[in-house]
């Protein structure tokens, strides 16, 4: 009993401070309709903040919590809205996520600049280790404070959203977006306002949390996960539906922790739960309502022909068979990797540019072909790669079932959800990579030639970047693509023409994860040895959001975004003290970037287009004049 | 019997009732008129049909089969095809690609053996934009797009068409030669539904009018019966009158 009781007032605990993580999470997306995976980030940060002010510098925990809580992080959240979120309205799901995603790359990147990450911190909790007797058990006033925090939120939040006039006019667009700017109320305040809030509900769980956690910047931010699977029970929307949530999952995981003994390939299983219970929340959502699309199209890259494509993977593996010449063995693998980061980043152009869907795992993906090529493919046969190919596709498959009916957020909040389930219990367990960590990943042997050389290796991915570059022109040029560019353009439409979105969404995610996977076994081989910790969500995000900023919707991008990445990862191996500039530059690149789907490779080759001569055989009249503003006021005032 | 026939239909969003038990029937080779002030339910009507939107209350019932529980897509293989007032086109495709796309996908739900691109020739040429077939779609004007839609929409080979706002931000020829093409498209067979603001169109056009107001169907007839209708004058025609 004695002992119950204990699991459940942990599970109270944990859940208040989830509550009030996912109550942050459900207040800025229901006004602002923007999903902010950055929501964990910022409660690291400010946790950062907090720990300077009170552990740093000394400062009395009230003050630096006021600071931190009613000054720093609601200013911190208005200012996002406005400079960043704002811009948003009316993008598509995939660029408004891709964006948060650009938020938390780059305030971890800050993080971990301003506070050096390999100095071990602690937050002390309030009035630690002192605390009331209860049936007991000794309750500490910090357990004691995070529950009456929980129940402070709740109470503010439920005076605000009654009591106010700003209150009701942001319980408004929870029903209805369009009917709170009828209403004469101003959107951008309440979303601004919401922000804040969100902002500021975020540092209180991260303050409450660090001394229970650790002062770690990736597990502070990965807080958004717990987040958003307890917001899964208030369906994104309901306030007290997510405290249910929240509270659910704290006591769910306390009791885990209490009764099961967590040991062997359990181990990882209490990070893995809000994963876990994710995906059961999102078994029980209703399907959405299909919305009508806001867009009338996206400003679509040339269509590439076969010809000029040939061309290009002619050049690309000359320029790497000359240049793999000129190269130390050392530096062949270093730009090799760009080839090899590439792959990855193309088989997301099927599925984040031309369907509109956001896959946040897709080196997960690559770390099960990875393992499948170590496993199976030995002395580089080739059954390795096909291994891998199905391993990865098949694992792709489940990862997205749950979520296919609902709409793109909830594929990519799985994604990333997964990822981390992975990590936790897949990737670390010793059956997987070894008990050392690490597997020999072999080098694909290809009828009978070996690819065993460093520069015969780099040639070889040269040539398997042309194939998987045809691959994809193939899917765009082909009917498949016809119809994933219909379906981003407009799933509703693409419904009543009998389509059905959830067979096609599924198999893109296939051949996407599929697709990692094959570029993951030859990623494998270039290292030679590969492990769980290559292959972790947080490395899933730069590969995203490179491939955004060299371009998602053309091969030519995924090009770019692999050189960019190779050559950040060579600068941070040269100056390890940079390891945050990485992630700062790649934050900073995706937000400025992330708007246009084109990303660097529009402007690469619209320079060359300038310098080059005009070839003749190539209409002028191709290029898209911006009409788009037209379709779209039409279907503003048409409402 | 009706091709179409709804029976009692009704929805609420939250506390608001956007439709009122709601009866309409259409039949094949007729072209039925739906009209009615802003926010009468219009749209609402035609989510319900197309299975965007779950009826509180009521069935809709298509060929004697009750569609409740249908998904959109399931819908539209039965012969159910529609436009929307606020387009979807596909932008980034071209208006053949358009077509093409909905004939590809027709293909892999059908039956019948068909040529995907053989039918979009003819439905470019049937809707008359064969002289922008290749022109992107979020390059072109609103009237050639209600047009695109048409059209993606006839490549499903439907046997019910529901057409909302057909007219709206077309020019007085486009606006001509839709009329005369819904007649052509109905004498061949095809039930269609109209929701329309033009109250002259729809006159022009339909044989059978329901008009609804607050969600509620305040007159149905002939355009002689429904313009005699007082309700209908106050609601309607008496405000409408003079922006139509």
């Amino acid at each position: 009993m004695g002992e119950f009781l204990s699991f459940t007032i942990a599970g109270i605990v944990t859940g208040s401070v989830y509550s009030v993580a996912a109550t942050g999470l459900v207040v800025t997306y229901t006004t602002s309709g923007i999903f902010n995976i950055a929501h964990g980030g910022i409660g690291m940060l400010m946790a950062f903040l907090y720990w300077q002010l009170r552990v740093g510098w000394h400062w009395p925990a009230p003050l630096a919590m006021i600071l931190v809580v009613f000054v720093l992080a609601p200013l911190f959240g208005a200012g996002l809205e406005r400079g960043v979120i704002r811009g948003l309205r009316g993008a598509s799901v995939a660029t408004s996520l891709v964006i948060t995603v650009a938020i938390m790359v780059f305030l971890v990147g800050v993080a971990n600049i301003l506070w050096d990450p390999t100095v071990a911190r602690e937050l002390p909790g309030f009035f630690e280790p002192s605390g009331v007797q209860l049936g007991g058990i000794l309750v500490t006033w910090h357990e004691i404070i995070t529950v009456l925090a929980g129940g402070v939120v709740a109470a503010f939040l439920y005076a605000l959203l009654s009591r106010t006039r700003v209150g009701i006019a942001m319980r408004a667009v929870v029903d209805d977006r369009n009917l709170l700017a009828m209403n004469g109320a101003q959107p951008n305040r309440v979303s601004m306002l919401s922000w804040a809030i969100g902002a500021s509900l975020a540092s209180i769980a991260g303050i409450l949390l660090a001394p229970v956690l650790q002062m770690n910047v990736l597990i502070l931010t990965l807080l958004v996960v717990n987040a958003y699977a307890a917001a899964m029970v208030g369906r994104l929307s309901s306030l007290p539906m997510t405290f249910v949530g929240g509270f659910t999952l704290g006591l769910i995981e306390a009791y885990v922790i209490g009764y099961i003994n967590l040991s062997g390939p359990l181990l990882g299983l209490r990070e893995a739960l809000p994963t876990l219970f994710l995906f059961v929340a999102l078994l029980t959502l209703p399907e959405a309502r299909l919305r009508t699309a806001r867009l009338a199209g996206a400003v679509g890259p040339r269509l590439p022909t076969y010809r000029k494509a040939f061309a290009g993977f002619g050049v690309l593996i000359a320029v790497t068979v000359i240049v793999s010449g000129m190269l130390q063995p050392a530096d062949i693998s270093r730009t090799a990797l760009g080839l090899a980061y590439g792959l990855i980043m193309l088989s997301l152009i099927p599925l984040v540019g031309f369907a509109g869907q956001v896959s946040l795992c897709q080196m997960t993906f690559a770390g099960l072909g990875a393992f499948a090529m170590a496993r199976m493919g030995a002395d580089g046969n080739l059954i390795g790669i096909v291994a891998a190919l199905v391993l990865a596709g098949a694992v792709g498959a489940i990862v997205a079932l749950p979520s296919l009916r609902l709409q793109g957020l909830y594929l990519a909040l799985s994604t990333m959800a997964f990822a981390v389930l992975m990590d936790k219990m897949v990737f670390s367990n010793e059956h997987v990579f070894g008990n050392l960590g690490a597997l020999n990943i072999p080098r694909l042997d290809l009828l009978g030639v070996s690819f065993d050389g460093e520069r015969a290796y780099m040639i070889l991915l040269s040539i398997m970047f042309g194939v998987f570059g045809t691959i994809v022109i193939a899917i765009r040029r082909g009917r498949f693509g016809r119809r994933l560019a219909a379906m981003r353009d407009s799933q509703v439409a693409c419904a009543t023409l009998g389509l059905s979105l959830a067979r096609t969404k599924l198999t893109v995610f296939m051949i996407s994860a599929a697709m990692a996977g094959v570029a993951g076994a030859l990623y494998g081989g270039l290292a030679g040895s590969a492990g769980g910790v290559d292959f972790l969500m947080f490395q899933s995000l730069p590969v995203i959001l490179l491939a955004v900023v060299g371009g998602i919707t053309t091969v030519f991008g995924s090009l770019i975004g692999g050189v960019l990445y190779a050559l950040l990862l060579y600068m941070q191996s040269k100056f390890p003290a940079l390891n945050g500039l990485v992630f700062m530059i790649v934050g900073a690149g995706a937000l400025s970037l992330g708007r246009n789907p084109n990303g660097l490779s529009f402007f690469i080759t619209q320079q060359v287009r300038r310098v080059l001569p005009k070839e003749p055989a190539n209409p002028p009249a191709a290029a898209p004049p911006p009409i788009m503003e037209e379709v779209s006021g039409i279907a503003a005032t048409a409402g | 019997m009706p091709l179409l026939q709804a029976e009692a239909v009704g929805v609420s969003f939250g506390g608001l009732r956007a439709l009122h038990d709601v009866e309409l029937a259409v039949e094949p080779g007729t072209v039925t008129g739906l009209i009615g002030p802003n926010g009468a339910g219009k749209t609402t009507m035609f989510n319900v049909i197309s299975g965007l939107i779950d009826p509180t209350n009521g069935r809709v019932r298509f060929e004697d089969r009750d569609m409740t529980g249908l998904e959109p897509h399931e819908r539209a293989r039965l012969g159910i095809a529609r436009t929307f007032q606020r387009l979807e086109v596909f932008g980034s495709l071209t208006a053949r690609e358009n077509i093409l796309v909905a004939a590809e996908i027709r293909q892999g739900w059908s039956k019948e053996k068909i040529d995907p691109r053989a039918i979009a020739g003819e439905i470019l040429e049937t809707v008359g934009i064969g002289h922008v077939a290749d022109q992107r779609a979020d390059t072109m004007s609103t009237g050639l797009l209600r047009l695109v839609e048409l059209g993606r929409a006839l490549a499903t080979a439907p046997r019910l068409m529901l057409l909302d706002e057909a007219s709206s931000g077309l020019t007085e020829s486009e606006t001509d030669f839709m009329a005369e093409l819904l007649k052509r498209l109905a004498a061949q067979g095809l039930a269609v539904l109209l929701v329309e603001h033009d109250i002259e169109f729809v006159m022009g056009l339909c044989s059978d009018i329901y008009v609804l107001d607050f969600g509620r169907l305040i007159a149905h007839g002939s355009p002689a019966e429904v313009q005699a209708n007082k309700e209908v004058q106050v609601a309607y025609l008496g405000q409408d009158g003079d922006a139509a």
